[in-house]
């Protein structure tokens, strides 16, 4: 199974919480339509907590893996490009 | 000096005895008087108890009266879920779920939670606007129009502008209209924070947020009061542009380089603030690792025309210690020379290539390491095929921040963001991956443009 992961503070500043509530969103659109795909959201209580992700290598939230690598880094991603990145790892 | 003064004299980018300090506190001010975010924010009276508690405690020159960026979209139609330790999160948004844009209307004091946050900023100002310079924070035009929006708006931006300038349109009513409001309640200035803007480009900021903002600044302007742009988030790309929209002030987070900042908005007689960091430092760090962050910052901004404030609001659980840290050092409490320590980078050094006497176009790529880190490996890619095109006009070098050398590099190149490409030691691409065909026509317009 596909795993596409979120990661995230518990207590973001301001810019952080909207473009975390946009990504939730697009999540929740794409899991409609990617039964096949498992959507998790990681919210941590501490920034400690990133060593122990698989995958995180540029430490800037909100960070978006999939299938442990890392796409994206404190930015808000393009709904189809992640859409496509999605399908092309469901092959 | 009052400290009211301190902070407009700073404002006005005119020379202070010492940076004004203005804590941007607000769901934190909920913590601070034990309640939670969503009963602070419903609250006129605990908004009026938080900011005067974070009066008491932390000594500020100056104030948010409220940090909550989603007010204009509540009252708008967004729907908002709140929750205990963060501001509330817009979770629809109206103009991607059938709503036209002509049936909105821009909110006035009596729409949403306007009235309690106009009670309490009275009341506030009321209280303290004599005595410190107090801040009323508007949804800059562009977040506003996300808001509304949603992620949509991206593609509104290519596939349909005209309508997305008619939702800026818009939104720039709304922003005059609630800085008008705050203006009215007594507060000394008005802060367009538009956070959202990070994500776009200097050219689509020109395009579809510059007009819309410079128009709101010229209203508070001739309002005769004072007026500050706040972004969040990896925002260097357009600091020109916000600059240009002409606000008395800009403010930053910790992902734009402070001396950066200072030396383009110099350049536009535009004062400057913020920087210190919310997570490694505010949240999470020591108060040593306060006292050092904030003596950073000051040591770079100066005394004329720089503010010293945390990169956003600071967040719910700050421990009160670290930011009481940084108003002892700011009142000279603590002798921050008794803080160094020695440096781990101290005896390393790099030296920058003599660029415009090479007899090539050097291109230095700043990575964590493009065999560990996919962004940098896929980077380092496309500097590999672009410079092949080029043959021996074009080297390139990567440097990984693993090494002591890669950190002086990326210092003396200026570089802040991994991976980036700079080319004959100009920062060129950002965390922004280049196509082929992009980065071939820039290597050889260095080519040209150095003749080898």
């Amino acid at each position: 199974m596909v795993e596409v992961k979120l990661v995230t503070l518990d207590e973001p500043c301001s810019a952080c919480i909207i473009i975390t509530n946009l990504i939730k969103e697009m999540f929740k659109e794409l899991e409609a339509q990617m039964p096949e795909v498992a959507f998790t959201i990681i919210e941590m209580q501490h920034i400690k907590e990133l060593k122990a992700i698989k995958g995180v290598e540029v430490e800037k939230m909100p960070i978006i893996l999939i299938q442990d690598e890392q796409i994206s880094a404190g930015s808000l991603p393009n709904k189809r490009y992640l859409k496509q990145l999605i399908e092309e790892e469901i092959g | 000096m009052s400290a009211k003064k301190l902070v407009l004299d700073a404002m006005r980018n005119q020379q202070t005895e010492r940076a004004p300090w203005v804590p941007f506190v607000g769901c934190h001010a909920a913590s601070l008087i034990g309640v939670n975010a969503e009963e602070y924010f419903k609250s006129s009276e605990h908004i009026y108890n938080g900011v005067l508690k974070a009066c008491e405690e932390y000594r500020p020159d100056g104030l948010p009266v409220l940090f909550d960026l989603q007010v204009e979209a509540e009252a708008l139609g967004c729907e908002l879920k709140y929750a205990e330790n963060n501001p509330p999160s817009v979770v629809t948004h109206p103009l991607a779920s059938g709503v036209k844009l002509e049936d909105l209307t821009v909110p006035t004091e009596k729409d949403g939670r306007f009235p309690v946050v106009m009670e309490a900023t009275k009341k506030i100002c009321e209280a303290l606007g004599d005595k410190i310079a107090l801040y009323g924070l508007i949804t800059g035009p562009y977040t506003l129009a996300l808001h509304l929006r949603g992620t949509d708006i991206f593609f509104d931006m290519m596939d349909d502008p005209d309508y997305l300038h008619s939702v800026m349109a818009f939104c720039e009513k709304v922003c005059i209209n609630t800085a008008k409001m705050y203006m009215d309640a007594g507060v000394d200035i008005v802060a367009i924070v538009d956070p959202m803007t990070s994500q776009i480009s200097p050219d689509s900021f020109a395009e579809f947020v510059a007009p819309y903002a410079a128009r709101v600044f010229d209203y508070i302007r001739d309002a005769g009061k004072l007026s500050s742009f706040f972004v969040c988030g990896d925002a260097k790309k357009n600091i020109e542009e916000m600059c240009k929209c002409k606000p008395n002030n800009i403010s930053i987070d910790e992902n734009i380089p402070l001396e950066y900042v200072k030396e383009v908005a110099g350049k536009y007689d535009v004062s400057f603030g913020g920087n210190i960091k919310l997570t490694l430092s505010l949240l999470f760090g020591t108060v040593t690792d306060c006292i050092k962050d904030t003596k950073n910052c000051m040591a770079i901004g100066g005394t004329k025309g720089y503010i010293l404030a945390p990169g956003c609001d600071m967040p719910f659980s700050t421990p009160v210690e670290n930011v009481k840290a940084i108003s002892s050092l700011v009142y000279g409490e603590i002798a921050a020379e008794l803080l160094d320590e020695g440096n781990v980078l101290d005896g390393v050094d790099a030296v920058l290539p003599d660029y415009k006497n090479l007899d090539h176009v050097m291109i230095d790529v700043i990575t964590l390491d493009s065999e560990s880190c996919a962004p940098c490996q896929y980077m380092m890619e496309a500097v590999y095929k672009a410079s092949a095109e080029l043959g021996n006009k074009v080297a390139y070098k990567e440097h990984k921040v693993k090494d002591k050398e890669a950190v002086i590099m990326m210092v003396k190149l200026g570089v802040s963001n991994i991976p980036t490409i700079c080319i004959d030691g100009e920062i060129k691409h950002v965390s922004i991956i280049p196509s082929k065909e992009e980065l071939v026509a820039e290597l050889k317009e260095a080519v040209e443009a150095k003749g080898v």
